[in-house]
């Protein structure tokens, strides 16, 4: 074994040594050729016979030579390293051909690589909690509303002292608060989170300490945790803060500990603060209807070697076992089981996919068109490989060589690529919405770079065999005779290349309808008629907190106090108040009509329920259909009235006029008097149609608040000059009432659209690379296919055909190629838009329009590349060609 | 033990069939194995020699038993040499010109008492295989 070692060491060492040494082998057999001579001549013999004797007797040099050179290091090594030496001698003769190949390369490389570099970080990278694959989402479905997903609290105890699955289980819910910091309200977006979630992730605060298991329970429950940023920014860092309290809008907490800078909740959006769940678990476990409430999210971590449909199993029978009453019961519930990242980027799985899927497609155009370039030059090289094998190089050999100088072509692009992607990182940082998680940075890590280092070699492979094989196949006799071009090597290449145009036709065809899909999509999405008119209108949004308004008068108050001041703001038009388009919840609220009763066993109807000022729907330019709007004499004290949109009043009064009718929320509600009809608005996102909504004067409702209510201000001057005055107006009537965001309407519709806009952005991008990429490539393969018909061309011109039939008999053969590609790839559009039909918004899958736009384009910019090489065919001068050939 | 009756039938069936690395020689044929264990011998025996010398050594001691093509004795010295057994040094020949000798080290005197003592146990047991033969 130590010899084996030993050897192997001393190959290694010949690999370099070998060839300086100062005394050869050769130096070596001559002296003992000459040592043997001499000996010869003594015994007798003349000169002659004596050398004769001598070569005899010392066996053939060049045969030990080889087996020696063979034995001293490794040959396979040292014929790559020759193949090394001649690719780079290969770049510097032809600096062209290696910088059009190599830059196309990188293109493609360091696009996948980046939009890989994307995948990584939203869907590969692990969540950064320890051991994050053993972490778990748990929630009840309501299937009466499939919609929500959160879990009653009485269950989440049961499960957690009842289940055999999990080592720890922690639930929270993400509670808008206020803080009162040095005089100034700051809104912040808190957890009220079970004492075990922090170790359940791994973590521990950074200073201070966690929370007690015994300050889950009410009562205990006023301290807090901060984060690291609401440290820095509301306390400066200050260390001190340790044991201090602060004022949040439903008490005083103390300080008791600081979370570490990387550390960041498993939630969408950052959160500043944490606090302890805070139930009354006795008061939970009875389930009665009064003191039953809820928590949003709950988080376990597996215990080794459970899996998650074990997990799954087991839940299922503990929620059937749960004495549930029937009023929570609601239809009938199940028990959600999911792995922590999956609840993450479940959504984006499918999106970041269909992305890779057109990347690859980019990558694959690449290949070809390489190939392309590599075929195109054949002519030089099949002279080379055929001196090569004529020389005595083994097929083998020679594909060796050629693979060789593939590889090195790829690694120049994938070296270039990865630069690319470095920098791409930025606009692609640009791009993508900060609400996606993990995408705030982009690492280039090993895996990103072992994925650029994977698309090399697949390259390699693509573009550099079919070639490589095709010249090691010449027959050396044929290709020196006949001068190159044998007649039968060249039908072969001619297909191989319309072959290879096709394809790229194919290909150019499905990026570019994928692309104009997802345009499509988005553009309807964006810029549907959402039945207001969003130029001009600056929002301010605002959460009106139970815990800041305990009665309805207040909250009146407040709200007629801000709309008085912002009316009298200069460059403000109007204002009002209302629920902020395009909304993300659905319709929850069970509604009852005067005289209707809605049978037992089926689902009551729902709608969405808004308080609004009376200008609001002037405001955001809803149209009245019918009816009147509310006036700003329906207060408290006169008939209670509401308005309902159009869906509502097709839905639930077809055929008769709503107004007039009478709806209420609740049972000991009086009842309102319908008295308008106003356009649908879509406030359930955009993608969804208009669900029915009753909208009432928020003067004569109880309690508005929630998330996604605030000022609507109509203005011509925008948002900048505005914003910190509506802040201050606001904080003049209530200076403890933070406002969240003043931005236009437009802005925060396009941040709804983020992702689908995204989406285009980059299939629209990668639609119009293949489009290029294929018009290069048709130009080149005609290019060549125009070369090896010289002959017959010159023949054509010189019996009288005229240079406009030569141009258009070669753009009919540019079409035929295309043709068939075309066919081909709209088979493929049709077949994989069927698959990913569910990423597209609006737009039909199979959409004729898209495709044949997509191919129309194709087919013109495919004809405009192939009219230069046309043109070239067309001016040949045949006596030219005709004395050359 | 069994590893030696191994290594003694492989030598049995190799000269029966003439495969292995065997080196044809126009009266009878050597082992790859043999050839490098008689250089090392020489090398050992007589210190510093060039392949010329290893050869006249070789051709000596086997009492012109057999011929090798001399050329084969410089792949022995390459894998002698690969091995570690053997060094190498310039130095001038007897016909006065630059030469390659060639020494044992002491890895190399090591390696040669243990392949002496395998062939003498190797040369009894084919000895005693053949025997047997006789008597069945």
């Amino acid at each position: 074994m130590r010899e084996g070692f030993k050897v192997f060491f001393a190959r290694i060492r010949g690999l370099f040594g070998s060839r300086s040494s100062e005394y050869a082998f050769e130096d070596e057999a001559a002296v003992h050729l000459e040592l043997l001579t001499n000996r010869f001549l003594n015994q007798g013999m003349s000169s002659e016979e004596a050398r004769r004797a001598a070569r005899l007797q010392f066996g053939g040099i060049s045969q030990l030579k080889d087996s020696l050179r063979d034995r001293r290091s490794y040959p396979i090594v040292e014929s790559l390293v020759q193949d090394l030496t001649l690719a780079f001698r290969q770049i510097r003769i032809a600096p062209r051909f290696t910088g059009a190949a190599a830059a196309i390369l990188a293109l493609g490389i360091g696009a996948v690589t980046s939009i890989f570099g994307v995948v990584n970080a939203v869907l590969l990278r692990p969540l950064p909690y320890r051991q994050a694959d053993r972490l778990v989402w748990v929630g009840e479905v309501h299937k009466g509303s499939t919609t929500e997903e959160l879990s009653l609290t009485p269950n989440f105890l049961d499960w957690r002292a009842q289940n055999h699955v999990f080592s720890s289980m922690a639930a929270y819910n993400i509670v808008l608060r206020t803080l009162l910091a040095n005089g100034e309200a700051l809104q912040l977006r808190t957890l009220k989170a079970s004492a075990a979630l922090l170790p359940l992730l791994g973590t521990e605060p950074m200073m201070g300490r966690a929370f007690f298991a015994s300050e889950d329970q009410k009562g205990q429950d006023h301290v807090a945790i901060l984060s690291y940023g609401l440290w820095r920014q509301a306390y400066g860092g200050d260390r001190t803060v340790l044991g201090r309290t602060i004022n949040l809008d439903d008490g005083v907490y103390v300080v008791v500990g600081v979370l570490p800078e990387s550390f960041s909740f498993p939630t969408l959006q950052p959160v500043d603060l944490m606090t302890p769940l805070g139930k009354n678990e006795q008061l939970e476990l009875t389930r009665s209807p009064a003191s039953t409430t809820i928590v949003h999210d709950v988080i376990a971590r597996l215990k080794p070697g459970v899996s998650v449909e074990r997990a799954r199993a087991e839940m299922d029978t503990l929620e059937s076992h749960l004495s549930v009453p029937a009023f929570l019961r609601r239809t009938t519930i199940s028990v959600k089981v999911v792995p922590l990242q999956d609840r993450f980027t479940g959504n984006l799985r499918s999106a970041l996919l269909v992305i890779l899927g057109a990347v690859a497609c980019v990558l694959l155009l690449v290949c070809a068109n390489v190939a392309n370039l590599l075929l195109g030059r054949g002519e030089s090289r099949r002279r080379e490989m055929a001196i090569r094998a004529a020389l005595g190089a083994s097929r083998c050999r020679i594909t060796q060589q050629l693979l060789v100088e593939s590889l090195v072509l790829s690694l120049l692009g994938a070296g270039m690529g990865v630069v690319i992607a470095f920098w791409s990182r930025r606009l692609l940082l640009g791009l993508i919405p900060p609400t996606i998680p993990g995408a705030m940075s982009l690492p280039i890590d090993w895996l990103v770079l072992g994925f650029a280092l994977a698309s090399a070699l697949v390259t390699t492979v693509l573009f550099g065999l079919g070639p490589a094989l095709g010249s090691a196949n010449i027959s050396s006799s044929a290709s020196l005779t006949a001068d190159g071009r044998s007649l039968s090597g060249s039908v072969h290449r001619q297909t191989w290349l319309s072959g290879l145009a096709s394809l790229q036709t194919a290909i150019a065809i499905v990026l570019l309808a994928s692309g104009g899909l997802m345009l499509q999509s988005f553009w309807k999405l964006r810029y549907q008629d959402l039945g207001f008119a969003s130029p001009r209108i600056v929002i301010a949004s605002v959460n009106l907190s139970r815990a800041r308004f305990p009665s309805a008068a207040t909250q009146i108050a407040f709200l007629d106090g801000v709309l008085g001041k912002l009316q009298n703001v200069p460059g403000v038009e109007g204002a009002g108040f209302g629920i902020l388009p395009p909304g993300e919840g659905h319709a929850t609220n069970g509604f009852g009509i005067e005289g209707r009763q809605w049978p037992a066993q089926t689902r009551r109807p729902v709608a969405g329920q808004f308080s609004v000022s009376p200008s609001f729907f002037r405001m955001m330019g809803v149209p009245l259909r019918e009816g009147r709007e509310i006036q700003e004499r329906d207060t408290s004290t006169t008939l209670p009235v509401a308005l309902v949109n159009e869906t509502f009043a097709r839905s639930l009064f077809p055929g008769e006029n709503a107004i007039g009718h009478r709806v209420r929320f609740e049972a000991n509600e009086p009842w309102r008097t319908i008295v308008g009809v106003v356009g649908d608005v879509k406030m359930g996102g955009l993608a969804n149609p208009a669900e029915p909504a009753i909208f009432v004067p928020y003067r004569q409702s109880g309690f508005v608040g929630g998330e996604g209510a605030g000022f609507v201000i109509r203005t011509p001057v925008g948002v900048a000059p505005l914003a910190a005055e509506i802040r201050k107006q606001v904080a003049q009537v209530d200076p403890q009432q933070p406002v969240i965001d003043v931005e236009t309407l437009d802005h925060r519709l396009d941040d709804a659209t983020a992702r689908p806009h995204l989406a285009a952005v980059l299939l629209g991008g990668f639609g119009l690379i293949g489009l290029l990429l294929a018009a290069l490539g048709l130009h080149s393969v005609m290019f060549v296919l125009v070369h090896s018909r010289f002959r017959e061309i010159g023949i054509r011109l010189a019996l009288g055909g005229q240079p406009r039939e030569i141009v258009l008999l070669i753009l009919r053969a540019s079409l035929r190629v295309m043709s068939a590609g075309a066919v081909a790839g709209i088979l493929c559009a049709v077949a994989l838009s069927r698959l990913a039909h569910s990423f597209w918004w609006g737009v039909s899958a199979t959409e004729p329009l898209t495709l044949a736009v997509s191919t129309v384009l194709l087919m013109v910019t495919g004809l405009a590349a192939s009219f230069l090489p046309a043109r070239q065919a067309s001016r040949i001068d045949p006596s030219e060609v005709l004395r050359t050939e | 033990m069994s590893w030696l009756t191994r290594r003694a039938l492989d030598m049995l069936y190799s000269f029966a069939e003439r495969k292995g690395d065997a080196v044809k020689g126009p009266r009878t044929e050597i082992l790859q194995g043999t050839l490098d264990l008689m250089v090392l011998k020489s090398l050992v025996a007589l210190g510093p020699l060039h392949g010329y010398g290893i050869a006249r050594r070789i051709e000596q001691v086997g009492e012109e038993s057999f011929r090798l093509n001399e050329g084969t004795v410089y792949q022995a010295l390459l894998r002698l040499q690969q091995k570690g057994w053997i060094t190498s040094e310039l130095g001038v020949s007897e016909n006065n010109r630059r030469a390659r000798f060639y020494s044992a080290t002491k890895a190399g005197r090591k390696q040669l008492e243990r392949e002496t003592e395998t062939w003498n146990r190797v040369a009894r047991l084919v000895g005693n295989i053949l025997k047997l033969g006789n008597e069945v």
